[in-house]
C-alpha cells in the first residue's frame, strides 16, 4: 500500500506489522468536556480536536508542517489570479452511513456556516459575496461564490486573493455537515445515536464529563491507512490527577501540564515543548491619560524585562518577545523594543513625569483571576517601580467582568493573549485595525489600516512579509498600543509508544496518523 | 403535627417562587453576558444568539416566558453546553452526585457519631483529645489537599484504588466519598460529643446512674436519642449540600456530578443553567429541612406541638 503513497504520507506508515501487536487504543486528556460537537458552533481547541476525528474538510493539515494535504478533495487547482479554487472531490469519500460525500454537501454545510450562529463566520468572508449574504444584505445564496459544478467538483470564487485560503478550508468551520440530520434532530444531532460524519472515526459514546469514545469509521475512504481502533478523550480538568493517570499508563497524551510541577515534569523523557502560534501581551488603553501618550507606552515597554519573566517565573520554555506576531509562514519578526531602562526613563521624563515634574498617576494592571496572571502582573509592576519609579497596582477580576471592562475600555493596562486562527501573520495584525472588535485599546492609525488593506491583496510571500514588518514596526516600536511579553509554547507529555504525533505551531495533531507501538 | 406539616408544605412553593424570582433578576444584573468572549463576536451573531435562546425582549417578558416553561417542566437550554438542555444536564449529573453524596454521608455519619460517642463517654481523656484533634483537622484540612493525598497514597503507592473516574457503585467511589465526607464526619463527631455531654449532665441521667444502670445502657438507651438532636438538625442542610456535589472533589476525581455546574454556570453566565442548579439545590434544602423537622418531631415531642 505504501508504494502508492506520496512521500510525506508514507512516512506515517508503520514498518511491517509491528502495530498489530499493540492494542490500537489511544487515550488522551482533552482537559474539559466539549461545549459542542457541531463544527459551526465550536470555538475552542478541545472541541476542534474532537471534530477533526469526526469530520474531514476538502483539505487537511499536514501533521508536521500544516501544509494543505488532500482530504475529501483529492486535488485542487488555483487560477492564476488566485481568485478561483476548483476542488476535485474523491469518488470514494463517504459519510459514516455509507452515503456519498458530494459537492452539494459542502454547499449546504457552508450555507449553514454563513448563518449568524457561527462565531467563526468571518473565516468565510474571503469568498465572494459571503459577507454580504451573511449580513443579510443579499438574500440569494447563488450570489455567493460557491458553485457545485458536478457532484465531484466544487468551485470557490474569492473576492480578493487570499494566500491562506487553503488553510481556512482545512479549519472546522469549513467541514461538511449533514444538514438533513440537523434539521431532523435539532441540537440533538451531535449525539452518538444521531451523528453522521465523514472523518476517520465515528462517535461511539459521549458521557458528559466522563469520557468520549471514538471508533474507526468503516466507511472512511482512507480506512486502510488508519491504525487506531479506539480513541478515548477524557475531560479531566485537574491536571495533577491527569498526571497520576499518565504515570500509571492510563493516559498516553496530556496537552496541558500542572504548572506548579513544571520543574519536575521537564525531567520526564515524555516531556515536549515547542513554539506555538500565540502570544501573551498587555493592552494599553490609549484613550485616557497617561497612556494616550505614545512616549509613556514606549517607556513602559522598554522598562519591562521579559527575559526575567520567562526565565525566573514561567520556566516552561516560553520565548520572551518584543514582537506581536510570532514567527510563522516565513515571517521573521523585527526586534521590537528591548529592555532599555535609560531610554525608558528619558521618554517618561519627556512626557512630563518624574522628579520635579508631574507625579505619575496611580494605575492598575487588570487581569482575569488566575495564579499565573497574578504572578506576572506583580513581577512587571515591580519592574516598573524599580526601573521607572512608578506605582502600578494589580487588580484581578472574574472572567466575564474582565472581558466587559476590556471591551468597554474601562481599564488602564489589561492582560491579553491572542491565538492565531491560520498560519499567516494577518491573523495577528488584523485585530488592531481601527474599530476592529478585537482591537480593545482605542488605538487607531490610518497608516496601519492602509497597510492592512495593501497586505490583504498582496499574494507575493516576500512582499507580504515586508508589509507585515512595517505593521509590526508601527505596532510595537512606534505606537505601542500593546506591550508584548512572550510567545506561547505548547508543552505536554506524550508516551514514547505513540507514533505519528508531530509537533507544530497550531497544536493540531490529526488523529488519523497516530498509532501505538 | 398534621396541621403543622400542612402549613409547612404550603410554604414550599412560595419559598421556591421567591428564590426563582430573586435569582432570575440577580444573575441578569451581573456584568458581562453569556456570549462575551476573548474574541469579539462577528456582527449579527450576538443578535442571532440572543434571539435563538429567547433572550430578547424586556426582562419581565423573559421572566414570564421562563416561568411558563418552568411550569411545563422545561428548564431551558444551556448557553454554554450547546448540545444539551438544562433538563438533560441535571438528569445526567445529579445521579452521580446523589450516589457519591449518600455514600459520603453514610461514611461520615457512621464515623462521626461513633467518634463523638467514644469521645463523650471518655471525656477529657487522651482518647477524647486525640479524637477531637482529628476532628479539628478534618474540618480545617482543605479538600484539595486531602483528596490528592488519598490518591497518592492509595493509588500511586499501594495501588489498591483507582485514581479517578466514575463507574457507578464501584471501588471508584471510595476515595471521593471519603474526601467529601471527611469535613462532615468531623462536624458530626463534634456535634455528637457536645450533645452527649449535655445530655449526660442532666438529672434523668443521674437518676439512671443512681439506679445502677451500666454506662453502656445509659448512653445507648437513654442519652443517645437526645444527644443526636443537634446531629439531626445539621443533617438537613448536610444532605442537601453533600448530594448536590462539590466542585473540588469532582474535579480531583473526575466525577461527572452537578457540583461543577453550580460554579461554572455562574462564571459562564449560563443563565438557564444557573436557574436550574438553584432550583435543584433550593428544592433539596427545603425538602431536607422539612424531613428533618418531621424526624425532630418524633425525637422531641415539643416540636410542632404548640397547640
Amino acid at each position: 500500500m505504501s508504494d502508492n503513497l506520496p512521500e510525506w504520507k508514507a512516512a506515517y506508515v508503520p514498518e511491517g506489522e509491528i502495530w498489530k501487536y499493540t492494542e490500537q487504543h489511544f487515550i488522551f486528556n482533552n482537559g474539559t468536556d466539549p461545549e459542542t460537537l457541531d463544527p459551526h458552533l465550536m470555538t475552542g481547541l478541545p472541541e476542534m480536536r474532537l471534530a477533526e476525528a469526526l469530520f474531514e474538510g476538502l483539505v487537511t493539515y499536514d501533521p508536521a508542517d500544516l501544509t494543505p494535504r488532500p482530504g475529501v478533495a483529492k486535488s485542487w487547482k488555483v487560477s492564476e489570479n488566485g481568485l478561483v479554487y476548483t476542488f476535485y472531490l474523491r469518488e470514494d469519500a463517504k459519510w459514516s452511513d455509507g452515503k456519498e460525500v458530494t459537492s452539494h454537501d459542502f454547499l449546504s454545510a457552508w450555507k449553514r456556516g454563513l448563518s449568524p450562529i457561527n462565531r467563526y463566520i468571518n473565516l468565510f468572508f474571503p469568498i465572494a459575496g459571503a459577507e454580504n449574504y451573511s449580513k443579510g444584505k443579499r438574500t440569494d445564496f447563488n450570489e455567493v461564490g460557491i458553485y457545485a459544478r458536478d457532484p465531484h467538483t466544487l468551485e470557490v470564487v474569492l473576492h480578493a486573493p487570499c494566500p491562506y485560503f487553503l488553510d481556512l478550508v482545512a479549519f472546522p468551520t469549513y467541514y461538511p455537515v449533514r444538514v438533513d440530520l440537523i434539521e431532523k434532530f435539532q441540537e440533538k444531532w451531535t449525539r452518538p445515536e444521531n451523528i453522521i460524519g465523514n472523518g476517520p472515526f465515528v462517535l461511539k459514546e459521549w458521557s458528559p464529563r466522563e469520557q468520549i469514545l471514538f471508533e474507526k469509521n468503516p466507511y472512511y475512504w482512507d480506512r486502510d491507512f488508519v491504525k487506531l481502533e479506539l480513541i478515548t478523550a477524557l475531560p479531566i480538568s485537574d491536571l495533577n490527577t491527569a498526571y497520576k493517570l499518565f504515570q500509571d499508563d492510563k493516559l498516553h497524551w496530556m496537552p496541558a501540564l500542572p504548572v506548579s510541577r513544571i520543574e519536575e515534569l521537564k525531567r520526564n523523557p515524555d516531556y515536549y515543548v515547542y513554539p506555538m502560534l500565540g502570544n501573551y501581551f498587555y493592552r494599553f488603553n490609549v484613550t485616557k491619560p497617561p497612556f494616550d501618550d505614545s512616549r509613556v507606552r514606549k517607556a513602559f515597554c522598554l522598562a519591562t524585562d521579559r527575559v526575567e519573566i520567562c526565565k525566573e517565573l514561567l520556566k516552561g520554555g516560553e520565548q520572551p518577545s518584543s514582537h506581536f506576531c510570532p514567527p510563522v509562514a516565513g515571517y521573521k519578526p523585527i526586534e521590537g523594543l528591548k529592555h532599555d531602562i535609560v531610554t525608558a526613563r528619558k521618554l517618561l521624563a519627556a512626557a512630563g513625569y518624574g522628579k520635579d515634574k508631574k507625579e505619575f498617576p496611580k494605575m492598575e494592571i487588570s487581569y482575569n483571576t488566575s495564579e499565573g496572571h497574578k504572578m506576572i502582573a506583580e513581577a512587571i509592576s515591580q519592574q516598573w517601580k524599580q526601573n521607572l519609579g512608578v506605582d502600578v497596582g494589580t487588580r484581578n477580576m472574574e472572567w466575564k467582568v474582565y472581558l466587559d471592562n476590556q471591551n468597554n475600555l474601562d481599564y488602564a493596562i489589561s492582560r491579553s493573549s491572542w491565538i492565531g486562527d491560520y498560519a499567516d501573520p494577518f491573523t495577528f495584525f488584523s485585530i488592531f485595525r481601527t474599530d476592529d472588535g478585537n482591537n480593545r485599546t482605542g488605538w487607531s492609525c490610518r497608516e496601519y489600516d492602509e497597510l492592512l488593506d495593501t497586505v490583504s491583496v498582496t499574494l507575493n510571500r516576500k512582499e507580504r512579509n515586508n508589509l507585515f514588518k512595517k505593521l509590526e514596526h508601527l505596532l510595537v516600536e512606534q505606537e505601542c498600543p500593546v506591550l508584548p511579553i512572550y510567545d506561547y509554547v505548547n508543552k505536554g507529555l506524550i508516551k514514547e509508544s505513540v507514533l505519528g504525533w508531530e509537533t507544530n505551531i497550531r497544536d493540531v495533531h490529526p488523529l488519523k496518523y497516530i498509532w501505538r507501538e | 403535627m398534621g396541621r403543622y406539616l400542612l402549613r409547612r408544605l404550603i410554604f414550599v412553593p412560595i419559598i421556591l417562587f421567591i428564590l426563582i424570582t430573586i435569582t432570575f433578576f440577580l444573575v441578569r444584573m451581573a456584568p458581562g453576558g453569556p456570549f462575551s468572549s476573548e474574541r469579539e463576536l462577528p456582527p449579527g451573531v450576538e443578535e442571532a444568539l440572543t434571539k435563538k435562546y429567547n433572550l430578547d425582549g424586556s426582562l419581565s417578558s423573559q421572566y414570564g416566558r421562563y416561568l411558563v416553561g418552568l411550569l411545563q417542566g422545561d428548564l431551558g437550554p444551556s448557553l454554554k453546553q450547546k448540545d444539551f438542555s438544562v433538563n438533560e444536564i441535571i438528569s445526567n449529573h445529579l445521579p452521580p452526585s446523589i450516589l457519591l453524596g449518600i455514600t459520603a454521608l453514610l461514611i461520615s455519619l457512621f464515623a462521626g457519631v461513633v467518634a463523638g460517642l467514644v469521645s463523650a463517654s471518655k471525656s477529657n481523656s487522651m482518647l477524647d483529645y486525640s479524637t477531637m484533634a482529628f476532628a479539628v483537622i478534618g474540618i480545617s484540612l482543605p479538600v484539595f489537599v486531602f483528596g490528592p493525598l488519598l490518591q497518592t497514597l492509595f493509588s500511586r503507592v499501594f495501588h489498591i484504588l483507582p485514581v479517578s473516574g466514575y463507574k457507578g457503585i464501584s471501588l471508584h467511589l471510595i476515595l471521593p466519598a471519603v474526601t467529601l465526607g471527611l469535613p462532615f464526619a468531623a462536624r458530626f463527631a463534634r456535634l455528637t460529643r457536645a450533645g452527649m455531654l449535655e445530655v449526660l449532665s442532666e438529672d434523668f441521667i443521674t437518676t439512671a446512674r443512681s439506679k445502677g444502670l451500666t454506662e453502656r445502657t445509659i448512653v445507648l438507651r437513654h442519652a443517645l436519642k437526645g444527644a443526636l438532636l443537634p446531629v439531626v438538625s445539621f443533617l438537613g442542610p448536610a444532605i442537601a449540600s453533600i448530594t448536590t456535589g462539590s466542585l473540588v472533589v469532582e474535579k480531583i476525581f473526575n466525577i461527572p456530578g452537578l457540583g461543577r455546574e453550580f460554579v461554572e454556570s455562574a462564571l459562564n453566565r449560563d443563565y438557564f443553567m444557573i436557574m436550574g442548579t438553584v432550583i435543584v439545590y433550593g428544592t433539596l434544602i427545603i425538602v431536607c429541612n422539612l424531613a428533618v423537622d418531621i424526624v425532630y418531631g418524633f425525637l422531641d415531642p415539643r416540636v410542632g406541638n404548640e397547640n
